[in-house]
């Protein structure tokens, strides 16, 4: 084989934000990196790989930038992967209907130096425009392969991969960048101090630009000693003072006017038809009717109840199905029992393993549908709206914008939404929003009301408990972080531009494949930890301390007075005391220390006490349902809510803190805080649903 | 002193040696003298006579007449055709003069942003003609314009000024708010536009991180922006350019200064 077959070519993926770099990424390695209709999604790098001409390419998804100058955190990891990391090749994609704004990027990336390739993705949004660009002659403009993408549909993938091939075989770096005579005098002459400083003649024009901005020094550069250092920073000013009085304007904007000089010229011979269609028509009619003055809000409302209404709705029946299917797994597992083995076994089978897996399991139609509608409004672009429909109260309350990305991913799961927070410059917006993500009411939770509002509240109530719920817990987190930034962590507020894509029609394989997704994690989570966790719950339910026999553990009898007798019983007994204000009996006691393992933990603990007192096994939903609602009042119902709702998060939530921030200190301070707030708000809400009760 | 910042321990240090103390009734030239034998004290074990009138490129005749006078004064030790040293008095006076110099370094380099031989030259015309009263009221300035962190900030910002131009206005303008700009003609800010309007960007104030993302944005003067929307209760703004939409919180709309040419509605 020759010598170019194993080779392994490394490229990396850079552009704006929301150009469909993840969705590209996606294509090129079959992964399922996370996208989404709105700006800033992906806020770490990842890595993939595939094969092109039997070379192995090693493809690196960047955070989306606007530029490369490094200002904010995702800038500085662009510009090091493009720059420092040394890439074979970069593949940089821009939006082709925004392209005035995007190719800002290429005349950047071009000064670096780099092996280029230029993705023209969103061709379908383009084409529909009636823009047309003579692909050909733009490559030949700028001396690099240019591609025709629609990422979401997977079209130009196959020539994509062959023009990163054919970048990294041809190894020429792109044409030289002109930006009119005197900045490019000033740049050349900058790039020779360089080169005779001995920087890399090919980064030398990226680095003459960033020293001629003036906005940081190349001083990290290995092999610059004190004095030629201080000599290129004054010829740097030197330089900076005539451009500036020469355009009249400071530094920064002669710079940026150049560059779009450039892309203005570019677009000037490329272009064969302009966009002519307004491709935002649509999209703008329907915000002029869901970001309206007035009805924005109660809109973003209705439609929370809708995506609350539509899970219950939709989720019940084959949730149904999935419980009758493991009450009868558990029936048949009891009477197919051979004598032979022993009965405790059976009793860990059906009341530990079935009652406590299947118990959470049976939610999965529920969770899918969750994660499904939260699918539909990521992908649509309506987040982005309802970012600037909110973004006055964040702001109130003292929230950045970029926290709205982590609170939308806290729906999900805390875990990602706290490694979300990246995104945040100062460490105070970082910490407050880490620090107020698992008050929004998670996945994971969404199980435990999935099994609690239907036991206590009517079927017209359901939607609405739910929807309080989710308010109350984004309320809570407001109003934390208000306190957060009024006591511990005051500071200035950090600006906040966004951008807004068009509403764009979502792909059923893009949502399914996402859904499905979820769905898997959901139940290797059940598999696993939960699984886990219900065998320890069944033995410690299932045994007493007993010390007259050989061994000090012994069966416990069926019926509720064994169930309380039992090790759990102790132990549930024990924290009564503590607990007793709040309305929490034994079982739930115990249940709630499950629950620091994983929230959904409580549900399969109540499935298995309530299995186990009730005789043979029944781990039929309804059925727990109705001895749920026959064991509690509603006041204990609505502070259990309350508690699960803000106290006790789990321990991958508290050891992401940990990880995020640093130390144990805020971890501590979180877990501490949330419990405390907890208690004393399901303490009030208990003692006022007795008052409304009674 | 090369490196120091404004700001930093080194510069803090330099102001903790005022030696105002001594008795200024040296003259230029004698300062220069005892500047030297410092100087040359540090250089070499024992100072002579030519050393000095080589230093100050001077006859030796002229030198050692000069060395008569700070004899006189108890500032050096001189026995005939004997090395030269500073007495304690001598050594006190030329860490006062050294200090005085760094000072007017510290004000021609770091804050004015002079080059360096510039900066040099600068500081060895004031030196000798500034008043003690002058010279102490100048230090304290200093001390104060560059250890406060205000001072610091707009030295920065003086510094990334146009200062090649002799304008002024385009420097004193980053350090004003937008709208108190210019008076007469109140320029308006993308944050007083309401729906509908069309508008031309004039000018993006600011700095910063935020200033280069709006730039990067394609925030340019000359680039036409329509008004979509404004949320309600002073939150964001919403603008169309460029064939992609926008929003923005008010404090950023109030950096773009534009004009109204127009409304659609
Ligand atoms: N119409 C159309 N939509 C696309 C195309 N490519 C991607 N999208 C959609 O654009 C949205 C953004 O895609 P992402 O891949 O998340 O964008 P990104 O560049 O990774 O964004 P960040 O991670 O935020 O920087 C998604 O909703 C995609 O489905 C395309 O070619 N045409
Ligand atoms: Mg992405």
């Amino acid at each position: 084989m020759s010598e170019a077959a194993r080779r392994s070519i490394r490229a990396v993926l850079a552009g704006n934000p929301n150009c469909g770099k993840t969705t590209l990424f996606n294509c090129l390695t079959g992964s399922r990196q996370r996208t989404g209709n709105y700006p800033g999604i992906t806020v770490e790098k990842r890595e993939g790989h595939f094969s092109q001409d039997g070379a192995e390419v090693e493809i690196l998804d960047l955070p989306g930038t606007y530029g490369l100058m490094p200002f904010s955190p995702e800038e500085r990891i662009a510009e090091q992967e493009i720059v420092q990391g040394d890439p074979d090749v970069v593949v940089l994609v821009v939006d082709s209907t925004t392209l005035r704004r995007s190719l800002i990027m290429l005349a950047q990336v071009m000064q670096t130096g780099a092996r280029l390739v230029l993705v023209l993705n969103m061709a379908d949004e383009a084409e529909k425009s009636g823009q047309r660009i003579d692909v050909r002659l733009l490559s030949s403009l700028i001396g690099c392969p240019v591609v025709e993408t629609v990422g979401h549909l997977g079209r130009g993938i196959a020539e994509l991969r062959e023009a990163i091939g054919e970048a990294a075989r041809r190894g020429q770096p792109p044409r030289r960048l002109v930006l009119g005579e005197r900045m490019d005098a000033a740049l050349h002459q900058l790039a020779q101090r360089l080169i005779a400083a001995g920087l890399g003649g090919k980064r030398a024009p990226w680095m003459a630009a960033r020293l001629l901005t003036g906005n940081r020094d190349p001083g990290d550069e290995p092999g610059l000693t004190g004095e030629s250092l201080s000599s290129l920073r004054e010829e740097a000013a030197r330089l900076r003072a005539r451009l500036e009085s020469e355009t009249g304007t400071d530094i920064g904007m002669a710079v940026m006017q150049c560059y779009y000089g450039f892309v203005d010229g570019l677009l000037r011979e490329v272009t064969l038809h302009p966009a002519q269609i307004d491709i935002r028509v649509l999209s703008d009619a329907i915000d002029a009717v869901l970001v309206h003055r007035i009805f924005g809000v109660p809109f973003f409302l209705l439609m929370m109840y809708l995506l609350f209404w539509f899970t219950f709705r939709v989720g019940e029946l084959p949730m149904q199905w999935l419980s009758d299917g493991f009450a009868l797994l558990g029936g048949l597992v009891t009477a197919h029992w051979p004598d032979a083995l022993p009965e405790t076994l059976q009793s860990l089978l059906v009341d530990g393993a079935i009652a406590g897996v299947g118990g959470v399991i049976v939610f999965l139609p529920n969770i899918a549908m969750l994660f499904l509608g939260l699918g539909i409004l990521e992908d649509t672009g309506y987040m982005a709206r309802v970012a600037f429909l909110t973004d006055r109260v964040m702001h109130l309350f003292g929230l950045h914008g970029k926290s709205f990305v982590p609170m939308i991913t806290g729906f999900g799961c805390s875990v990602p939404a706290i490694m979300a927070t990246r995104t945040l410059e100062n460490e105070r917006d970082r910490l407050t929003t880490m620090l107020v993500v698992p008050l929004i009411p998670c996945g994971a939770r969404f199980t435990i009301w999935m099994l609690l509002v239907p036991a206590f509240f009517p079927e017209a109530w359901r939607a609405p408990v739910l929807m309080a719920i989710y308010l109350f817990g984004v309320s809570m987190a407001l109003a934390a972080a208000w306190l957060l930034r009024k006591t511990a962590l005051a500071g200035d507020d950090a600006p906040f531009v966004m951008e807004l894509p068009p509403y764009r029609a979502p792909t059923w394989r893009g949502l399914l494949v996402r859904m499905a997704d979820r769905c898997w994690a959901y139940l290797r989570k059940a598999g696993t930890v939960i699984l886990g966790v219900s065998i320890l719950l069944w033995a410690l339910s299932a045994f007493r301390f007993d010390p007259s026999g050989p061994f000090p553990l012994s069966r416990v009898e069926a019926g509720a007075g064994g169930a309380e007798a039992s090790l759990a019983g102790r132990i549930g007994r024990l924290l009564e005391p503590a607990t007793a204000p709040l309305g929490f009996d034994w079982r739930i006691n115990v249940a709630l220390l499950g629950a620091t393992a994983a929230k959904e933990v409580v549900v399969s603990q109540m499935s298995i006490v309530f299995a186990m007192e009730g005789g043979p096994a029944s781990p039929d939903e309804s059925g727990l349902r109705e001895s749920l609602r026959r064991t509690y009042p509603i006041p204990t119902a609505v502070s259990l809510i309350l508690f699960l709702l803000v106290a006790l998060p789990c321990v991958a939530t508290v050891a992401s803190t940990r990880r995020e921030s640093g130390g144990w200190k805020w971890a501590l301070w979180q877990l501490g805080g949330l419990t405390a707030l907890g208690y004393v708000l399901a303490w009030l809400g208990r003692i006022a649903a007795g008052l409304i009760a009674g | 002193m090369a490196g120091a910042v404004p700001g930093d321990p080194a510069v803090l240090s330099l102001f903790t040696r005022r030696a105002d103390q001594a008795d200024r009734s040296l003259s230029a030239a004698l300062e220069d003298y005892v500047e030297t034998i410092f100087r040359l004290q540090g250089q070499t074990s024992t100072v002579r006579i030519r050393d000095i009138a080589a230093a100050r490129d001077v006859r030796p005749s002229r030198a050692s007449a000069a060395l008569r006078q700070l004899d006189a004064r108890g500032l050096i030790r001189h026995d005939p055709h004997g090395p030269i040293s500073l007495t304690p008095a001598g050594l006190q006076e030329a860490r006062r003069i050294r200090a005085r110099h760094e000072a007017l370094m510290l004000l021609f380099r770091q804050v004015l942003g002079l080059p360096d031989e510039e900066a040099e030259a600068c500081a060895c015309s004031m030196e000798h003609s500034l008043g003690r009263q002058g010279m102490d009221r100048l230090t304290r300035f200093l001390e104060f314009i560059t250890v406060c962190p205000q001072g610091q900030s707009a030295i920065r910002t003086f510094r990334q000024c146009d200062l090649g131009s002799g304008e002024q206005r385009g420097c004193t303008r980053r350090c004003l708010p937008p709208h108190t700009e210019d008076c007469r003609h109140a320029p308006l800010s993308l944050a007083d536009m309401s729906p509908g309007d069309l508008v031309a960007v004039r000018f993006v104030a600011g700095r910063g991180a935020v200033r280069q993302r709006l730039l990067d944005m394609g925030i340019l003067p000359g680039v036409a922006m329509a008004v979509e929307r404004v949320a309600p209760a002073g939150g964001p703004v919403w603008v169309a350019l460029h064939g992609y939409q926008l929003s923005l919180r008010r404090k950023e709309a109030q950096a773009i200064l534009v004009t109204r040419s127009g409304s659609s509605a």
